[in-house]
């Protein structure tokens, strides 16, 4: 892709902040949309320190706007810049999790995104974005050139692959400082300040996991009598929908959220819940096993469509399978309570191994004690059913329940989404 | 929208052009200008910040008094200038002119400054302080040496081969310096930081030594030392410009073993760093003003001027020794440092007997007359003057203050009387710079809030009020046209300098050199550079020859062992900006930096309350570890408000440095405690 975008001389700047007061004077934005993020902040001496003024990269392929439910984002034609939409975002985050460069952040008090906009009515006009025309070392520069994208920023790995109007004017050389006499004075912990915080939230978890036993008690009707009958199962399937309210910062626009169907997993998630929800209210009239099977089957698309919004978190134990996966989850509690012992016996051992790869993954973590909660319930429970033991007492189904809580709970600790300030510390 | 170009007036290297634009008397952009070579790409975040500081919600714009009750209320700007004129005369007849003190910060620069002089001359004088808090021990080391104080332009910077930041920090303090290091360094310089900081110029530098704070005269001494010995230095250029080399090289009994006790780096340390001297011309030093507020500070900028000079890293491009570049200060009759010195001034009617480092004491001290009252514009004394106990107990005592300010400043507060200061929008001036070669025109752009009128208003009407007949051209009439016609005038008999050209952008200083003593003209009493100065030592009591003499901490070094350094933050020009919202949100919360080792041992953690005392106060802040600080200092920004936690000076007693009358601002120790809640 051809055009204009920013370019970066590592070399020249100096983390004065210029640029992003520059742009909060310019835009009166109510948070800063701008920000410097700094390599090697905890100055360890191998290492040089660089920094990086980062806001949006208006992107070719731009992840924000593709994944956005409510199709907020738009692009300018006549600056190719990426811009938001307040009116119709729906502050549900998606977009915070879908971009590797932080660039939309959530704005508390407006509660819905706020993300450059690249100062497009400026730069329509032939100026420079505020930021740009501000630095006064000359670091960042907005001028044009052809995006490749590999070589977009070469302090993160292969860049990511979505065509940022970003480039460095010269490669980084990170030759570090001598310092004479050597520091010994002790040092910071290289860890510093830790990864990024998750940006999931409570209504996340219980979102999630009451869909995942909506759709496990439609399996479980569908194959038992002993399942609860269709009024209950309805009334459930509804849970999910109200608790997800709380996660947006507003909720009364939430009927949009299906509305970017055809890119966003968000979306198809809430389609998929809308559908869900309705074949389970159409059972209430129409009690036939082919309807029954249908509210089984959407339920279960519910759960791959949730299981993709999560597509790409970058967690310790991120793998195609995480035991904390809704899908999973469903047809444990699924086999939990028809009794079926061979498709329990057989998802209790996947989940088993994942849950003991976690445990080892964030050993001495400080969260430690939760994986081995998760793991004792999986193991008492299942004993139980296994053996037959006091099943299906309610105890044991407490903890069972609890375990898989917890599972959930473990899918969020584990969940990043990606970000640059956890590629920079990476790297 | 109108468009302007002005200048930055703060107290800063850069001396900034950029454009202004305007709409409905608000600045609304603040955009680069480019015809300034120094400042191509444009200011920092203070003169981005002047969108916020000009309309500022928080600004002083009506006259205040203060009532019995404490709290100021709104008065007419009449009613506060018939206050003013009646206090100053009775106090004048009763005690006499000298019982008023005329305090001067340096919160704006610009030639209209000096109509305050021609009213107080009228007024039959007043008591004034001599010296100056920041720079003036260097600078009198640099005029001892080298005759005139000045150096290569900008933008030679790039041509040097090495370049030796010594003490320094550009990045935070003159970033539009930033992009000339850069250059030199991709096109092959070796970039040395010489500093006890790990500061952000540090971190773009290839070297940093991490020296003791105050010893720097050893180092350099040590180096000289080696570059004789092994025959690094210009014998051409010494034998024909410099006076005193042989003393010199005798007076140098300082080893490089010793040099490493004192200074803490290694001594084959030292000696590398001799050769990068010695073999990597051209050289040039960027030396700071922290490295002189030391006792010791005038005899340490001679040591280490002594390296460029036996090099001969004099006169040449990409060399130098760029402490400050006065060569834009063409209006004045007597130049800093001269004119900071009390006998400079004798024959008017001035009584400069408070010095400006030890003001709290003086004032206290001073008799026949005692002190009765004050009035303080373009500064915040209660903050930056050092034993800021003293300065407050001295202004609590007298009877009658007045301060100037667009802020609400810890000084302002202790007023009777507030009278809101003009901002730089809202007059012209015409402005030097310390570090580029401009004389630059800063023009009226906004019509100031209708009560507020510029200090020379303010002052003109003092005089009517008082029945001084002061001449047009001493106190202009007011309106901005009589200021510039007061500035023509003022600038009349520089050919090079029309009102109407300065409009138009900056200027060059007229007789510009840009290689600085390219001509080897050196205006010292010998017409040699003088590393043997006859007049340093009738003047100051010092060595006729450069030094290394060790910092005498305030008593008790061993109840206090952190050594307390206050350089000035990137965010602030001294106690500027801080309040400004944009600042703020940019900006680290101010805190008192610790290495890991000593916060460790004091069982002090990132964010926790501390007290820091000594003998001569205590502050409270809190605490931020940083990789930045060596082992047995610790750091505290220059210029913080009393309402973030106050700033160092309340632990720093007021010494006067060497030479210059300047302040020793870094040659205190405290201790810190985690604070009891
Ligand atoms: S203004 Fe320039 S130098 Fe300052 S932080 Fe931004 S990019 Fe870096
Ligand atoms: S404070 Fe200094 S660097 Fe900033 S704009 Fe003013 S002159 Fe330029």
């Amino acid at each position: 892709m051809k055009g204009k975008g920013f370019i970066f001389n590592q070399e020249l700047c100096v983390n004065c902040k210029a640029c992003i007061a520059a742009c909060s004077l310019e835009n009166k934005f109510t948070l800063p949309v701008r920000t410097v993020v700094t390599f090697n902040e905890n100055r360890q001496q191998e290492r040089a320190v660089s920094h990086l003024s980062i806001a949006c990269n208006h992107c070719g392929i731009p992840l924000c706007m593709n994944g956005c439910p409510s199709k907020a984002y738009i692009r300018n034609a006549a600056t190719d810049a990426v811009i938001i939409d307040q009116e119709k975002c729906l502050g549900c985050n998606y977009c915070t999790w879908n971009c590797p460069y932080d660039a939309p952040k959530f704005d508390t008090r407006k509660r819905v995104i706020g993300k450059c906009h690249l100062c497009y009515t400026l730069v329509a006009d032939g100026s420079l974005p505020a930021c740009a025309q501000a630095c006064p070392t000359g670091a960042l520069k907005y001028d044009r050139f052809e995006r490749h994208d590999s070589a977009a920023i070469p302090l993160l790995p292969e860049g990511f692959g979505i065509e940022p109007a970003l480039r460095f004017s010269e490669p980084v050389k990170n030759i570090p400082l001598e310092i004479i006499p050597p520091d010994n004075t002790g040092k910071l912990s290289a860890a510093g300040k830790g990864n990024i915080n998750s940006k999931a939230d409570w209504s996340l978890v219980l979102f999630s996991f009451s869909a995942t036993i909506a759709a496990a008690l439609t399996i479980f009707s569908f194959f038992s009598d002993k399942g609860p009958g269709s009024l209950i199962i309805s009334l459930l399937s509804l849970v999910p929908g109200i608790i997800s309210l709380f996660h947006l910062g507003k909720p009364l626009r939430a009927w949009r959220a299906p509305a970017n169907i055809r890119y966003s997993p968000l979306s198809r998630e809430i389609a998929c819940y809308i559908l869900f929800v309705t074949a389970n209210f159409l059972m209430l009239f129409l009690n036939f096993p082919i309807f029954r099977l249908f509210s089984v089957f959407t339920g279960l698309i519910l759960l791959i469509s949730i299981d993709s919004v999560y597509y790409y978190s970058t967690g310790k134990i991120r793998t195609f399978l995480h035991s904390g996966q809704t899908f999973i989850s469903a047809l444990l509690i699924a086999s939990f309570f028809t009794g079926e012992l061979w498709p329990f016996i057989f998802t209790v051992i996947i989940k088993l191994s994942l849950s003991v790869r976690g445990l080892t993954a964030y050993r001495s973590s400080g969260t430690e004690m939760i994986f081995f909660f998760r793991l004792a319930a999986l193991v008492i429970s299942s004993a139980s059913l296994l053996t037959g033991i006091s099943y299906p007492a309610l105890p044991v189904f407490l903890i069972f329940l609890t375990g898989e809580l917890l599972d959930r709970i473990i899918f969020y600790i584990d969940f990043y989404p990606r970000s640059i300030k956890a590629s920079l510390n990476n790297t | 929208m109108d468009e302007f170009i002005t200048v930055c007036p703060r107290n800063c290297y850069s001396t900034c052009t950029f454009k202004v634009q305007v709409e409905n008397n608000t600045i609304r952009r603040i955009l680069p200008y480019s015809g300034n070579r120094a400042t191509p790409e444009g200011p920092c975040i203070k003169g981005l910040s002047y969108i916020e500081r000009s309309s500022s919600p928080a600004r002083i714009i009506n006259p205040l008094i203060r009532t019995s009750r404490g709290t100021f209320e709104k008065i007419p700007k009449a009613e506060a200038l018939d206050i003013v004129s009646s206090k100053l005369s009775s106090l004048k007849e009763k005690y006499g002119p000298h019982s008023i003190l005329w305090y001067r910060g340096s919160g704006m620069s610009g030639l209209t400054n000096e109509i305050g002089s021609a009213f107080w001359k009228a007024f039959g004088g007043a008591t004034t302080t001599y010296g100056n808090l920041c720079w003036p021990a260097g600078l009198e080391a640099v005029r001892l040496t080298l005759g005139t104080v000045k150096h290569n332009v900008p933008w030679d910077l790039p041509n040097a081969r090495t370049i030796i930041i010594w003490g320094k920090n550009p990045a935070e303090t003159n970033i539009q310096e930033v992009p000339f290091i850069a250059e030199a360094r991709r096109s092959g310089a070796r970039i040395v930081s010489i500093d006890p900081l790990r500061t952000p110029t540090a971190d773009k530098s290839d070297i940093l030594y991490r020296i003791k704070p105050g010893t720097d005269a050893a180092l350099a001494l040590a180096i000289s030392r080696i570059l004789i010995d092994n025959n690094l230095i210009d014998k051409v250029f010494i034998e024909k410009y410099v006076r005193g080399y042989e003393q010199f090289r005798h007076s140098l009994t300082i080893t490089p073993g010793e040099a490493e006790k004192i200074t803490g780096i290694p001594e084959n340390e030292i000696n590398r760093l001799a050769q990068i001297i010695g073999t990597g011309a051209p050289v040039t030093f960027l030396p700071g003003y922290g490295l002189q507020r030391h006792l010791n500070g005038g005899q340490t900028i001679r040591c280490i001027l002594a390296l460029a000079v036996l090099t001969g890293n004099i006169g040449k491009p990409g060399a130098g020794f760029n402490y400050a570049n006065l060569q834009s200060y063409v209006f004045d009759t007597i130049k800093e440092p001269e004119s900071y010195y009390p006998d400079n001034e004798t024959d008017i009617p001035f009584r400069r007997s408070l010095s400006m480092a030890g003001l709290g004491k003086d004032m206290l001290k001073i008799k026949d007359p005692e002190l009765k009252g004050a009035l303080v514009e373009r500064g915040n004394p209660f903050l930056q003057s050092p034993d800021s106990t003293l300065v407050k107990q001295a202004f609590r005592n007298l009877e009658f203050k007045v301060v100037i300010d667009q802020f609400m400043t810890d000084t302002a507060e202790s007023a009777d009387i507030i009278l809101p200061a003009k901002n730089m929008f809202e007059q012209s001036d015409i402005v030097g710079s310390y570090w580029s070669p401009y004389v630059q025109f800063k023009p009226k752009v906004l019509e100031p809030p209708d009560n507020v009128i510029p200090e020379s208003e303010i002052y003109y009407e003092l005089s009517e009020r008082l029945g001084l007949k002061i001449p047009a051209e001493q106190i202009p009439l007011p309106g901005n046209e009589n200021i510039e016609h007061w500035l023509e005038k003022r600038i009349n008999g520089y050919t090079q300098l029309r009102l109407d050209d300065l409009r138009n952008g900056p200027v060059p200083a007229p007789g510009l050199q840009e290689i600085a003593f390219s001509d080897l003209n050196f205006k010292t009493r010998s017409g040699k550079i003088e590393l043997f100065s006859e007049e340093a030592k009738e003047k100051w009591k010092v060595l006729a020859l450069p030094e290394y003499v060790p910092i005498v901490y305030g008593s008790y070094s061993e109840k206090y062992p952190l050594v307390l350094l206050t350089p000035n933050a990137g965010n602030r020009i001294h106690s500027q900006f801080g309040n400004l919202e944009v600042i703020k949100e940019n900006s680290d919360k101010p805190a008192v930096l610790f290495s890991a080792a000593d916060a460790t041992r004091r069982k002090i953690y990132d964010g926790c309350r501390i007290r820091l005392f000594n003998d001569r106060g205590e502050i409270f802040s809190t605490a931020k570890i940083s990789e930045r600080i060596p082992e047995g200092t610790v750091v505290l920004y220059n210029g913080i408000w009393l309402n973030e936690g106050g700033g160092g000076n309340f632990l720093i007693e007021g010494r006067m440095t060497d030479m210059g009358y300047g302040s020793a601002f870094h040659d205190n120790r405290v201790e810190a405690e985690q604070a009891v809640l």
